[in-house]
């Protein structure tokens, strides 16, 4: 399940200083969801992730306007991961949905494909995961540009 | 970066955030109900689209792939009945 726990916004201070205060934890329990998944979990485990991404995303993008530039990188490696997850999710769903119509007795080929498909966006993410965010220096990078201090 | 903004208290930024985010969204969906392209609206991308799509006999997705995947497997399905 993804994690929903209420953020610690502090009534009264300042939208810079919440959002310094806040996103860096926001950023650091988005990688460690990610760095737990194994291709053995998927696609329930890519599904919780991709929720969790799009809170962390959609967060982010309220406090754009407390941010330099460098922000966009981030959103850019985040819509990219998002887009994969998001047409795997697609292809779940079409699975779903074909197997309620008895599908996989009838034309099991019909979901072979759609497994094989599946499986590709399964391998694609973990290739943008290991590559972009998985490395340590990629989470510190970003929780301390988060919290002011890069 | 919006240096006036930033210093907002949190509860004012939240109130002009929204707003800002309320226009571009009547703004999005007006701009989708002008094009009448059912693939602008998210929710409509993947299987419900597509049952849409082959229902209509048209195969004009190009987009998204898992979309199109999808087409293709419930066009078979069509072929085969």
């Amino acid at each position: 399940m993804a994690n929903k726990k209420k953020l610690p916004w502090k009534d009264g201070q300042s939208a810079a200083r919440n959002a310094t205060e806040v996103l860096p934890s926001l950023a650091a329990a988005f990688f460690a969801q990610g760095r737990d998944l194994t291709p053995q979990a998927a696609p329930d485990g890519l599904h919780n992730f991709r929720i969790q991404a799009k809170r962390f995303r959609d967060t982010l993008e309220l406090f754009r306007p407390c941010y330099d530039r460098r922000l966009e990188q981030l959103f850019k490696l985040l819509r990219d991961m998002q887009q994969i997850l998001g047409e795997m999710n697609d292809l779940t769903t079409t699975r779903r949905l074909l197997t309620g119509y008895g599908l996989d007795q009838s034309r099991p080929h019909l979901l072979d494909s759609l497994d094989t498909r599946i499986q590709e966006k399964v391998n694609q993410f973990f290739s943008v995961w290991k590559k972009l965010f998985a490395p340590v220096r990629k989470e510190y990078r970003w929780v301390n540009y988060l919290a002011g201090r890069a | 970066m919006n240096k006036k903004l930033m210093l907002f208290p949190i509860e004012e930024y939240a109130k002009a955030q929204t707003k800002t985010l309320f226009e571009r969204l009547a703004s999005q969906v007006g701009q989708t109900a002008k094009s009448t392209d059912p693939e602008a609206v998210h929710d409509l991308r993947g299987w419900r689209f597509a049952i849409w799509q082959t229902g209509e006999g048209k195969a004009r997705i190009k987009r998204s792939p898992a979309a199109l995947d999808a087409t293709e497997v419930l066009a078979q399905v069509a072929r085969d009945d």
